[in-house]
């Protein structure tokens, strides 16, 4: 797996320019020089608190958001290689990696356009990229995906708000699937679920990747459902990207701050193991991300900052094999 | 005897877990439109003063303009004249019938034309959004802030005052709500994430607003298309009240009303033809009462919040 | 201990177009001073009207069932007028919702809404009650408390909202908190945060306190007790260590079962196991045992209603697997 990655973003920035009266132009750097990268094959879970900018890391890769600055490159960002840098690419050159990468919502209910059936929602990507000969193809296509996500075929003339939550991310699921795609961008895909239609969901999701060798972006905030789930995790924190290590070693050796605090902050579902009053509280709350000062992100309620961390902004540091960290800590 | 056996297939529990049986859209949309009482009455009404005044003069012999000579200010109930009849003899109730031909028409196909107007620069303003967004919507204020009177009478005085004209001049004028309300939407539906989805999926942004946007605006439209038509009935009768709207004798609704005004104190001879106003003001009265009934009913059974499962 | 709340057989019906629902029903449950019950169970199982019942906090469609008794402290709540429920509501018992923001008036300072509270149940004077709630925000860990009351409630973020929302609720020593998902609309660390202070506070008042949550670790790390809903209906209930340790109903087993496991290592993480099946709406509940449609282990009995079956140490449980068990 230790090869060259699938996908490589370098230096990601989508900054929003606000308007503020009279005052000179400030920017809500909602991603602020993120680097990530994906082995084909994994998962990659990407996680942290509302505002630290995860939602829009998924939605500048698919370009619905322009991103203000970075490389995407996608299959080695070599064109020779068939490879890319996607950013790079004109709306018309884009158009097959639209098919190639895919999203998955996170709402059930606002994902869907009412008014269309499943037939109709799930047909739409297959006419836009040309697959699937005739319209008698297209609706057996459509047919098997709807199988393999566990609905019955016969429902494909149904409206959306026919169906239940958990039933709505499998329509959801299979848009996306039926197109063949590489890279599947999971945007909180079970967070507004219950609890045990959950499971479900996180079991197809896992079988989907298996089946169709798929590599997953998997965007979080539930600690326990990236866990199960991820092979590395990245551990965001307004805008930047503060801590990236394999799953196992993230939660047992945590080396940023935040990600201790984090790890120590979410109730265990055992009441053997509470850690009520015993717990590491991360202080304070999510500073705002407009116009962020130049210093560590993290400074204000991090338990252990000393003078550099208010001065300079640390940069991602590999510290050992395949455990990135930003911190001064670790330099 | 297995434990499994009574365990359904899942299948059968999805059938059950699903909140509420409906077949289709449109289906739900009549169910929660029949349980609106008001709009249904309104919508009887209003099919039932169509019939009137499309069909009412088919069973009488009288025109607009024949007058009846032995007749003049007759109150309602005279022989040969149910309504009465006005000052020339003219049969009130049959000028009722035309007149209202006449209002209805001018307010149906304003609120038409005006929706139609008012929906595709509100989808392109809102959809596209930046400079288009801001020279429309900046159009749109230009118009809202140009006077509508006198630019009707002028425009009356020089091209005299038909029907197109009077419709001409309602469009116009009449268009910049419904593009302002149908923008608003349009500005929320291009953030969801089914329209998210359909850009990350590379569909056109022409098959987008037909497809994802327009669909989801409709209802809002048509129950915008209602309070127009309610509005251009009433505009109508005013501008005709003013003698700038449809020129007698040719009737309206609102000529009518504007021709009763000289006798509102009486007639020389003493009498005081108060039907001369009753009827055509009632028909203005019930048409736009019943059309607002029906726009109330139409909110309610198209609020696609309804549809969801709480 | 003191028992201070004994809910009896409660029942809520709603008139519908659908006609007549009854989301809830046959719920019965006590709660003693000083100890934590926790309501868990998936959006629509009546945990969330369960607990509004309880000051008649109900919409205008929905009425009790005939048998049902809801006594706070030895006073049957049914017979009382609504001016005494307004006395009973915010101060004997006070509430926490899931969303801080629309439970406070955008209008005024939280300092003035803190201090209504103290104007109107114990008629403190303008300045007393500023007082009193300046120390409140302060006991609730608000920075600069006296800067703070002068601000409106979109000047804090979510978890300072959150505080203050506590602040109000215990601002008279209500003798029973009920929260509504209380930290369900914040990130992990600020729900960290109100979490440990409701424990202090909880602590110091000894305030019964009812949490009403889908997040079996909230429940987990809070409460004494736990009901298990499902359904409209108690599935389960008993002490917090046997529900984790020993859970009986085949509901309760598989929403433990379905949970990724934190605790557990990555390489050590097995498929999760799943119920099969959606929540049922309240139009149309299974007959029997609500729960037949989806349980691995249903069997002919259960086309009947199951009752609610004690096994030691007040763990009870709605299954016909346990008829005939430790009676």
């Amino acid at each position: 797996m230790k090869a060259s990655p699938m996908v490589e973003i370098k230096n990601l920035k989508k900054w929003f320019p606000m308007k503020s009266g009279f005052k000179s132009k400030s920017n809500l750097k909602a991603v602020d020089g993120v680097d990530l990268h994906i082995y084909g094959g994994e998962t990659l879970g990407l996680v942290g608190e509302s505002g630290c900018g995860k939602t829009t890391i998924g939605r500048t890769l698919i370009k619905i958001y322009e991103p203000t600055d970075g490389e995407f490159l996608y299959r080695g960002g070599d064109s020779s290689e068939g490879g890319v840098d996607i950013f790079s690419l004109s709306e018309s050159k884009m158009r097959p990696f639209r098919r190639e990468i895919q999203m998955v919502f996170q709402d059930p209910y606002a994902s869907l356009n009412p008014r269309i059936t499943v037939h109709d929602i799930i047909s739409e990507g297959l006419r836009v990229h040309s697959m699937g000969k005739s319209r008698e193809e297209r609706k057996s296509m459509i047919a098997g995906i709807l199988e393999k996500v566990g609905l019955r075929p016969e429902y494909m003339y149904r409206y959306p708000h026919e169906f239940s939550g958990g039933q709505r991310q499998r329509i959801g699921i299979a848009r996306s699937m039926i197109l063949n795609p590489g890279l599947v961008i999971c945007d909180e895909p079970v967070s507004a679920l219950d609890v045990s239609v959950q499971a479900q969901v996180i079991n197809l999701l896992e079988d989907l990747k298996h089946d169709f060798g798929l590599t997953y972006l998997f965007i979080a905030h539930d600690l326990a459902v990236v866990k199960h789930i991820c092979d590395r995790i990245s551990v965001m924190y307004l805008g930047r990207i503060v801590e990236t290590a394999e799953t196992d070693q993230l939660f047992d050796n945590p080396l940023h701050p935040y990600t201790s605090g984090l790890l120590s902050s979410i109730p265990v579902p055992n009441p053997h193991m509470r850690k009520i009053g015993k717990r590491e509280i991360v202080k304070g709350d999510i500073p705002s991300p407009v116009d962020p000062p130049e210093t560590c992100r993290f400074v204000k309620r991090c338990p252990r900052a000393f003078d550099r961390c208010c001065k300079e902004s640390p940069s991602l540091r590999e510290v050992s094999d395949g455990h990135f960290v930003s911190c001064f800590l670790y330099d | 005897m297995p434990k499994f056996f009574y365990k359904r297939k899942l299948d059968e529990i999805e059938e059950k877990a699903r909140p509420v049986h409906i077949n289709s859209y449109r289906q739900l949309v009549w169910t929660k439109f029949k349980s609106h009482k008001l709009a249904l009455f309104g919508a009887v009404v209003l099919i039932g003063v169509a019939f009137f005044t499309l069909l009412g003069p088919l069973f009488v012999e009288v025109g607009y303009e024949d007058m009846d000579f032995s007749n003049l200010f007759s109150p309602p109930l005279t022989e040969g004249h149910p309504f009465g009849t006005d000052e020339l003899g003219h049969d009130v109730l049959v000028r009722v019938m035309y007149g209202g031909r006449i209002s209805l028409f001018v307010g149906f196909a304003s609120a038409v034309i005006t929706t139609l107007i008012g929906t595709i620069v509100g989808l392109l303003s809102g959809f596209y959004g930046g400079i288009v967004d801001r020279l429309l919507m900046r159009f749109v204020d230009v118009m809202l802030s140009i006077p509508m009177f006198p630019i009707l009478i002028t425009l009356t005085l020089v091209f005299g005052s038909g029907i197109m004209n009077i419709i001409l001049v309602l469009t116009v004028f009449g268009w910049m709500g419904v593009s302002r309300l149908v923008r608003g939407l349009v500005l929320s539906i291009r953030e969801t994430e089914y329209v998210m989805s359909a850009r990350a999926m590379g569909v056109r942004n022409g098959r987008i607003i037909l497809r994802h946007v327009l669909p989801n605006v409709i209802p809002i439209v048509i129950v915008s298309a209602t309070l127009n038509m309610s509005y251009a009935i009433l505009a109508e009768s005013s501008l005709s009240y003013l003698g700038l709207g449809i020129q007698p004798p040719m009737p309206s609704w609102g000529n009518m009303l504007q021709r009763a005004m000289n006798y509102i104190l009486g007639t020389t001879t003493g009498t005081n033809p108060w039907w001369l106003t009753v009827f055509p003001g009632f028909f203005i009265f019930i048409t736009v009462l019943n059309v607002n009934f029906l726009g109330d009913g139409l909110r309610d059974a198209l609020d696609p919040k309804f549809v969801s499962e709480s | 201990m003191e028992r201070i709340l004994e809910v009896d057989n409660l029942e809520i019906s709603f008139r519908t177009q659908l006609g007549k629902i009854t989301p809830v029903d046959g719920v019965s449950f006590g709660l003693s001073r000083g100890e934590t019950l926790g309501i868990v169970g998936e959006s629509g199982c009546g945990k969330t009207i369960t607990a509004f019942s309880i000051i008649k906090l109900l919409p205008k469609n929905a009425f009790l069932g005939d048998n049902t008794k809801i006594t706070f402290r030895g006073r049957d709540i049914s017979t009382l007028s609504s001016e005494e429920l307004q006395k009973i509501r915010g101060k004997s018992i006070s509430m926490v919702f899931q969303e801080p923001m629309t439970s406070l008036n955008p209008l005024y300072t939280i300092g003035w809404q803190i201090s209504e509270v103290y104007r109107l149940h114990e008629g403190l004077d303008e300045d007393a009650a500023m007082k009193r709630s300046i120390e409140m925000l302060r006991l609730v860990g608000i920075p600069e408390p006296q800067k703070r009351v002068k601000e409106f409630p979109h000047q804090l973020s979510g978890g300072m909202r959150q505080r203050v929302m506590i602040a109000m609720a215990l601002a008279c020593s209500p003798e029973l908190l009920i929260a509504d998902e209380p930290t369900t609309a914040l990130d992990v660390t600020i729900q960290a945060q109100v979490l440990e202070l409701m424990n202090e506070l909880k602590n110091k008042f000894s305030t019964a306190t009812i949490i009403i949550t889908h997040d079996l670790g909230v429940i987990a790390e809070m409460c004494d007790r736990v009901l298990v809903m499902y359904a409209g209906q108690i599935v389960e209930s008993g002490d917090i260590f046997d529900i984790f340790d020993k859970p009986m109903h085949p509901y309760t087993k598989g929403l433990i079962n379905s949970i990724p496991k934190i605790e557990i290592s990555k390489k050590d993480q097995k498929k999760l196991s799943v119920i099969d099946g959606y929540v049922p709406h309240p139009s149309s509940f299974p007959d029997g045992c609500r729960f037949r449609p989806r349980c691995p282990t249903a069997f002919e009995k259960c086309l009947e209603k199951p009752p609610m079956i004690e096994s030691e140490g007040h763990h009870s449980v709605r299954c016909w697997l346990f008829e005939g068990d430790d009676m």
